[in-house]
């Protein structure tokens, strides 16, 4: 093997044992002067390596130049392509190889298993291929010798590697010049596809375990696991909260029996539910209709890396289950609507309002009440946090509170006002304590107060509310609201905080990012203006732009006059999404200026469109 | 007299991003009513129709007096008394 260009090669940590063929750990190398002879490339590599001769049968072309260092890449079962500015790097996810999956490590599926069960290893299995290997460019093809496993593959997947092997030949013909646009796409493709399995498997084990549970609740249960007592196992996990007199032995048999539905399974519903399953509620219904985002992990401490493109509902669900066995779960993988929300509320005995949008608030509010079920509250944003309890021995409700909603311009969600992970965390916990009193039976609640809680200052301020509203819509003594309503015209928003672009300007004042690049190349005289707040702007920026947030043009508009004089000039107005900077060119347009267009989509068409390393956030 | 005045939820936003504001109404005796009319005037640096519609807060802003709920002390017509704190507080959605 010739090492004179792989410097820092340690034989041991990367590559195969060419005296008896094995499996050798993975391990990133540099490997400068691969392809070209300036630039430092970062090849990872690993796993097991087919016979020399049908490696250097396949791959003639990849590097005529190393035949050496081909040889080796081409020997390794999996290796993968990422393309970055015409940049091509070997590797096994980002830097370095996290994890290689070795056809070895495949699940054997055991022969009787139930149908189910068979299903979902596959599709784990295939959903661990993709996980572990983005675009996995080359695998062990027609093997004279098998490799450890390889007979686990199944038809599909080896008709897989043939196709992506194929795929490898074409790529190498182009040498080091690759270009790498069609790729992304694939890269794009399999992600998606591999975000949809993951799904599918969770679902598929979430069913696993609903049917596990009917079937251990078929079996001959002995009386201790009856809801009415606690068996020696609930005794052992419960004793530190079962030996306080507020709780005893009476109030954990309440709470043994106790239902709850966690309606959001977010920033609150992640304390909530863990806070819940640790106190032994004994059945609790986790509803999310959303799947898991990266931009969600800093508050939605429930979900893992791993759970990214899975629903949320589900992936709560599994970590609820695998933290206390001892209580029931059940994921409702849906939006709550009109349509359920009364059948959903009905069939648990305490409902937890972990939402993100008004609409949703006040249909939770009125299934409660028509429903008579306790609600427990609260919303988060930036530094603060609400907790409140509705419709609870007699205390007001939402709509006695807020008989109308508020104007949705007026309405900041976390996803555009952002919000400190912590700062749900802290009130769902608060959140989840009053759950667990009222469950219990025990101490006073928070019906008919609202704790404010700015992080701040930082203050925790305790106040009081007035009382139901014998004239309030829905819980009045003669209520106008006796079925659900339409509330997402009655809000006028949306069951969620997804973001949205609305057009508000005619179609010739706006330009697409391509647009926009073409007139950058085009030479004229312009004003790029990024109409973000600073805050914003600071994370990141188009070299050329300038910054004056709409709000500060909007309050001064001297600001812009001053920047501006010639109203004549041709201005972009850009921002995060392209509501914005819709509003400023409309603004702009009211001070006169002619030549002003709107970047349609703003920054994150930029991102998508143009420019796939600019940073989403 | 002197009040403590308070913006919270976000609603510090249309008062200069400044939450809490001690202040000296020169007046005798005022009613919430007036004295809403007073803190537009004094106090709010923009978009008013964020703070106020119909001569009373928007909906989705709850009123403080004292930590009590307003509605409990009379709403629009409570009288204000010296060294009273206010808290106008928007309702937040988010999770
Ligand atoms: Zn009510």
């Amino acid at each position: 093997m010739d090492r004179r260009f792989i410097p820092d090669l340690n034989p041991r940590a990367f590559g195969p044992d060419t005296q008896t063929g094995g499996w050798a750990s993975n391990s990133a190398i540099e490997a400068p002067g691969l392809y070209e002879p300036r630039k430092a490339r970062r090849i990872d590599m690993g796993g097991l390596f087919p016979p020399r001769d049908t490696v250097m049968s396949a791959l003639p072309r990849l590097s005529p130049c190393r035949p050496a260092l081909v040889e080796r890449m081409a020997r390794m079962e999996s290796c993968i392509l990422v393309v970055k500015d015409r940049e091509v790097r070997l590797s096994n996810g980002c830097n370095k190889i996290s994890r290689f999956e070795r056809p070895s490590d495949c699940q054997s599926i055991p022969e009787n298993s139930p149908p189910l069960l068979q299903k979902t290893i596959l599709l784990r299995q295939e959903a661990q291929q993709r996980t572990t290997s983005r675009v996995t460019l080359c695998e062990p093809i027609e093997m004279s010798n098998e490799a450890p496993g390889a007979r686990d593959l199944t038809a599909k997947q080896r008709r897989k590697q043939r196709d992506l092997y194929f795929q490898l030949q074409l790529l190498c013909r182009g040498n080091s010049k690759i270009d790498m646009a069609d790729h992304q796409e694939a890269i794009t493709r399999l992600t998606e596809e591999n975000n949809a399995l993951k799904k599918r498997v969770a679902e598929l084990e979430a069913l696993l375990d609903l049917k596990k549970e009917d079937d251990s609740s078929r079996a001959i249960v002995p009386d201790s696991s009856s809801v009415d007592t606690l068996n020696n196992a609930e005794i052992s996990r419960y004793g530190r909260q079962l030996i306080m007199p507020e709780i005893g032995m009476q109030g954990q048999k309440k709470i043994k029996k106790s239902s709850v539905l966690i309606i959001g399974a977010g920033g609150l519903g992640s304390p909530v539910s863990l806070y819940l399953a640790g106190a032994g509620i004994g059945r609790i219904g986790i509803l999310d209709f959303d799947t898991v985002e990266a931009s969600n992990l800093h508050r939605q401490v429930i979900h893992k890396e791993s759970s990214v493109g899975i629903p949320k509902a589900i992936s709560a669900g599994r970590a609820i289950r695998e933290f206390n066995s001892l209580v029931k779960v059940e994921e409702h993988v849906t939006a709550f609507t009109t349509d359920n929300a009364l059948g959903l509320v009905s069939r648990y005995d305490i409902i937890v309002d972990a939402t993100d949008n008004v609409a949703t608030r006040y249909l939770i509010n009125d299934a409660c009440v028509l429903s008579n079920k306790p609600l427990v509250s609260a919303a988060a944003l930036r530094m603060d946090g609400q907790v409140t309890v509705y419709h609870h021995n007699g205390g007001p409700c939402y709509r006695c509170l807020y008989p109308s909603p508020p104007p949705a311009e007026t309405v900041t969600d976390c996803s555009n006002g952002g919000v400190l992970g912590v700062v749900p965390g802290i009130v769902g916990c608060i959140q989840a304590l009053e759950v667990i009193k009222i469950a219990a039976g025990t101490g006073e609640s928070m019906s008919q107060k609202l704790l404010l809680f700015d992080g701040m200052s930082p203050r925790y301020t305790m106040v009081k509310l007035r009382p139901r509203n014998k004239e309030c819509a829905v819980c009045g003594d003669s209520p106008s609201v006796t079925g659900l309503i339409d509330y997402k015209s009655f809000c006028g928003s949306s069951y969620d905080d997804k973001p949205c672009t609305r057009s508000i300007l005619d179609a010739s004042l706006s330009v697409s990012c391509e647009d926009y690049v073409a007139h950058l190349k085009g030479g004229e005289e312009f004003v790029l203006l990024d109409v973000r707040e600073p805050v914003q702007y600071d994370i990141c920026s188009l070299p050329q732009s300038k910054n004056v947030s709409l709000h500060d043009m909007k309050r001064d508009p001297a600001i812009i006059t001053d920047m501006i004089s010639d109203k004549d000039k041709k201005v972009f107005c850009l921002c995060r999404r392209g509501n914005d900077s819709q509003s400023a060119v409309k603004f702009m347009k009211e001070l006169g200026y002619t030549n002003v267009f709107n970047i349609s989509g703003g920054l994150s068409s930029w991102s998508k469109d143009i420019d796939p390393n600019f940073p989403v956030y | 007299m002197r009040l403590s005045i308070e913006f919270s939820g976000g609603l510090e936003l249309l008062f200069g991003k400044k939450k809490q504001h001690s202040v000296e109404v020169d007046k005798k005796e005022i009613v919430l009513r007036d004295l809403l009319q007073w803190i537009k005037e004094n106090l709010l640096k923009e978009r008013p129709e964020l703070f106020l519609s119909q001569q009373t807060v928007r909906p989705g802003i709850l009123v403080l007096i004292n930590d009590c709920d307003w509605e409990l002390m009379g709403g629009l017509d409570y009288k204000v008394e010296d060294k009273d704190e206010l808290v106008f507080i928007s309702t937040l959605h988010g999770g």
